[in-house]
């Protein structure tokens, strides 16, 4: 309707300026209504907000939606697995989401996945919100989102990290247009079955990457690595990008046989002397130019705490797979370490020994770098990370004491050690959970921040057998809001594990039920 | 019917009880967790000795609890529910204890005194005083109009152009004038028009459209006498003059039915001040109607209600043509079931549905509106509702979290979705799937 638009222009400018519009040649019974509104009278006060107000009326009783661009895309595709459905898991799922903790997070839509569930629509805006503000959590959100999910994440940039290839695409579509976790995915699984085939995928393809990317799927081939991966590994030790060369030194220092391994040993071994049964070293008096081939980084940062010679010899020794070192001594790593300790170049050795275990993990190392005194090693959650449970947990053991006495930091070194959905062992656990209990039931929360702390993140860290001495911590009359919030907070903590667990008890005994149902539990 | 945990939460009366409640989940804080049919009771633990006794009437659902919170429903009372539909099986089934039992009789009690005093004839009101106190109040808002009537026209005169954040004053200034004219309805939309002066693209037209409809009104009082009672009970609304809660259940339309419950929102008008709109279908008469309520102060309202359930009530309708607003005259005890699929107009049917609303009273604000085959779509940063059969679609006013959540549970399929209209945007309230059942999404939390 034109006359709307002559009525504005005449209300942007003002009626003192301009007369009010004729409302002439409009035809029909609303013509003659504003014919008869502009009719001559006592006073024109008002007169163009009343025909724009009968206009207006007219506009909205009449309105006419407008047209928007057809939608291309197709609806959601049909979801094979079932969408949970049961209201007190989906209830702390969302708190979860929420709230937290991360390992919580990551543990109840591993359950959700792993027993062959998905997450309901409701769910999947705070799943992948989570997962945007959390990049550990990406592929635990991924796997539970379902078709809905990523047809959702396709619509958001904010989401754009969970739409890759969908994870029911073949190998080489997931391959040919996955995002880079899901190529280095394609080329973990190839490597346990054709090692060869994934190694000449990814040749295929390196002089185009992007450095990153180059060395994050390079970073593949760690999987069942063996010695026909060296040629290629050895063709990138020239890479431009300091991050690829240092994946592929860390490669080759677990193939002990190749070429690259041998040269460094040529450079470390005059360094090393015995007179007698005692053993000498000495730290090179200069940098070797012929060490940049092999990415030895002679350039020592102004202020590292190293010496230059120092520096040279750390660098050396963070390449040289750890057999080596026992091998030419005849002694055990404790012993070597016993020995470097009583040397000139200690913290170069100690640390670079620290590098060479992370990079090439030996659980014997391992354990003897954490038996040495605290100051006499590196860090201790990575070490820890490196052992098997079983070889790992016989070290928290001893720090937690019998009395329980090291219980926060046990708890500090587990909740590094474990991966999301890996605990310390039901015997430890519980044991950490009595200790906490004792404390709690001392009255120690009172005045101790860090055990309100830990008692959250060991809520979320132990075994399943262990949360019943978390479920019912002993509450007080007088509690400060802090305390309250400490304890509410483990506590639904805890009963949200219980509760997901049951998926995996249920999942497992009603298996058969799974590819008949489509909606909620059988 | 079971509350699921959504509709629960529903009727927490702020983000805080919601989350309290959320913490009092163990059930080891509850010795004592039963049911009956009518109702749900516990003791919870608290910080005194005695436990807290916590009892919800499912009829309504009603709440009441020992807790001195002045908080209603309670963190206590909304635990008690959460864990009623999560944890069904740690209620026993048992007889009501007196506590309980006392209560429900007490309610019923007082559900049929109230009858017993509807029966009675009402004492005749001094219909001389009233017609007095009526006749000052409209000299007042005669007087305030024509102030409004003379600014409205220094405002064209100059020119919406001319307009900047520096009138702000002077609007809010007219508006104060009005509800000291006793004509609060006028001040509220002088500020709600103010708030469009530089808003966005477009905000001449939008103010020119408010600003033309106000006139409206303000031609519409010299001229009451000469307009029928339905037109003139229409201006009062539009005026903001409170309807006599008594005289209306005594004299207004009532209309018997099982109420579906399209839809809800709460608005939170000031500090303390939240506004709940619940809107409702009749199964039978296919009436619409939009029950307003008010809470003061964060204590929630007190019968809770729960979209896509119906349940039994007569309502009585305000007086006015098409009249919407209603308030519940009557309320059965029976407890609310979920809706069966209510049959909806097509999409030319709801645009007709609403032409006629607006010609029976073009000062309607909001009128609601149910889309039967519906998808929500996201174009840059705005929100549509597209209309299934044709190509059209509406702008959506909905946060972006809830239009992720309401994008979720389409999937790109077509939902059914009940919402508001305000002339030029679409709130959705409420949405199911294409073959009904209860609703995947119903909007949360208060708007502000």
């Amino acid at each position: 309707m034109s006359h709307w638009n002559t009525l504005l222009q005449t209300a942007l400018v003002g009626t003192a300026r301009q007369p009010v519009p004729a409302a002439d040649g409009m035809a029909g019974d609303f013509g003659a209504l504003l014919q008869a509104l502009q009719q001559p009278t006592d006073t024109a006060q008002g007169l163009l907000l009343r025909v724009a107000g009968a206009v207006a009326v007219g506009r909205r009783a009449g309105f006419v939606a407008p047209g928007l661009p057809a939608d291309d895309a197709p609806p959601a595709a049909n979801d094979p697995s079932p969408a949970l459905g049961d209201p007190a898991l989906l209830a702390v799922i969302a708190d979860a989401l929420a709230a937290g903790p991360q390992r919580l997070q990551h543990e109840v839509l591993a359950v959700l996945s792993t027993a062959g569930w998905r997450l309901p629509p409701s769910l999947l805006p705070a799943a992948l919100d989570a997962g945007r503000r959390d990049t550990a959590l990406r592929p635990a959100v991924v796997l539970a989102l379902g078709e809905r999910g990523r047809w959702l994440a396709a619509r958001n940039d904010d989401w754009r990290y969970a739409v890759g290839a969908s994870a029911q695409a073949d190998t080489q579509t997931r391959w040919d247009e996955g995002s880079i976790d899901q190529r280095r995915a394609v080329l973990a699984e190839q490597r346990r079955d054709d090692p060869a085939g994934a190694r000449e995928r990814l040749a295929a393809e390196l002089p185009q990457l992007p450095a990153k990317e180059r060395a994050v799927l390079i970073g593949a081939l760690a999987e069942n690595l063996g010695p026909d991966d060296e040629a290629l590994l050895e063709a990138q030790l020239k890479d431009r990008a300091r991050d690829v060369r240092q994946t592929v030194v860390e490669l080759l220092q677990r193939l002990p046989a190749s070429a690259h391994v041998r040269r460094v040993e040529a450079f470390l071994a005059p360094l090393l002397s015995s007179q007698g049964t005692v053993w000498q070293l000495n730290a090179p008096e200069s940098a070797d130019p012929r060490w940049k081939d092999d990415a030895i980084d002679a350039a020592r940062p102004t202020h590292d705490s190293l010496g230059a010679r120092a520096w040279w010899l750390y660098q050396l020794v963070r390449q040289m797979p750890l057999a080596w070192w026992t091998a030419r001594t005849g002694l055990t790593p404790a012993a070597l370490l016993d020995w470097a300790a009583t040397g000139d170049w200690h913290d170069a050795l100690l640390r670079a020994w620290n590098e060479a275990v992370l990079a090439a993990p030996d659980f014997g190392w391992c354990d003897a770098l954490l038996d040495r005194p605290r100051g006499h090693r590196g860090g201790v959650g990575p070490l820890l990370a490196l052992l098997p449970r079983e070889r790992r947990e016989r070290h928290w053991a001893t720090q937690l004491g019998d009395a329980g006495e090291g219980v926060q930091d046990v708890v500090a070194f587990a909740d590094q050690a474990c991966a999301p959905g890996d605990t310390p062992s039901a015997a430890l656990s519980l044991r950490i959970a009595q200790a906490l209990r004792t404390r709690v039931e001392r009255g120690d929360l009172v005045n101790d921040y860090v055990l309100r702390q830990v008692l959250g993140t060991a809520a979320a860290l132990l075994h399943l057998d262990a949360l019943a001495l978390l479920a019912d911590l002993p509450r007080a009359a007088e509690e400060s809001p802090g305390l309250a919030n400490a304890l509410a907070d483990t506590a639904r903590i805890v009963r949200a594990r219980r509760l997901v667990a049951t998926l995996s008890s249920s999942s497992s005994s009603s298996s058969s039920s799974l590819s008949t149902s489509s909606q909620g539990r059988p | 019917m079971s509350l699921s945990t959504e509709a629960v939460l529903a009727l927490a009366p702020d983000d805080a009880s919601a989350k309290a409640a959320k913490g009092l989940l163990a059930p080891a804080k509850w010795p004592t967790l039963a049911h009956s049919d009518d109702a749900v009771w516990g003791e919870c633990q608290g910080s005194g000795s005695k436990p807290y006794q916590t009892q919800v009437d499912l009829s309504g659902p009603v709440f009441r609890c020992s807790c001195p919170s002045r908080k209603f429903p309670c963190k206590h009372g909304l635990a008690l529910m959460l864990l009623r539909a999560q944890s069904e099986a740690s209620f026993t089934a048992g007889v009501p204890p007196p506590w309980v039992a006392d209560w429900l009789a007490s309610r019923r009690d007082k559900a049929e005194k109230k009858e017993a005093r509807a029966a009675e004839p009402a004492a005749a009101p001094d219909p001389a005083a009233a017609a007095k106190r009526d006749a000052q109040r409209w000299k007042r808002i005669e007087a305030g109009v024509q102030e409004l009537a003379r600014w409205l026209d220094d405002q064209t005169q100059r020119g919406l152009a001319a307009l900047g954040s520096e009138q702000a004053e002077g609007w809010a200034a007219m508006a104060a004038r009005m509800v000291d004219a006793q004509a609060p309805g006028l001040g509220q939309r002088i500020t709600q028009a103010a708030e469009l002066i530089g808003a966005g693209d477009g905000w001449p037209a939008r103010l020119l459209d408010r600003l033309g409809r106000l006139q409206l009104i303000v031609d519409a009082v010299p001229r009451r006498d000469s307009l029928s009672p339905a037109t003139r009970a229409d201006l009062r609304a539009a005026l903001g003059w409170p309807q006599d809660r008594e005289a209306l259940l005594a004299d207004g339309e009532r209309v018997n039915d099982h109420w579906l419950v399209l839809g809800q929102c709460l608005d939170e008008r000031d500090t303390k001040l939240v506004e709940r709109h619940v809107w409702l279908q009749g199964r039978a008469s296919g009436r619409r109607a939009l029950l307003l309520d008010y809470s003061h102060g964060g204590r929630g309202f007190e019968t809770g209600w729960v979209s896509g359930s119906e349940r039994a009530a007569m309502l009585c309708f305000y007086p006015g043509h098409a009249s919407q607003r209603a308030v519940v005259a009557e309320l059965p005890a029976e407890a609310a079931s979920t809706a069966a699929p209510f049959a909806a107009n097509d999409e030319t049917g709801e645009w007709q549905r609403m032409a006629q609303q607006i010609a029976a009273n073009p000062w309607q604000p909001l009128l609601p509106l149910v889309w039967a085959d519906a998808v929500p779509a996201r174009h840059g940063d705005q929100w549509w509702l597209r209309l299934g059969a044709a190509s059209q679609a509406l702008p959506m006013q909905l946060a972006a979290a809830e239009a992720w959540q309401l994008l979720a549970h389409s999937g790109g399929a077509p939902l059914r979705v009940f919402g508001e209209w305000d002339g030029e945007q679409f709130a959705p309230l409420t949405a199911w799937a294409a073959e009904g059942g209860t609703p995947v999404w119903t909007l949360s939390g208060a708007r502000t």
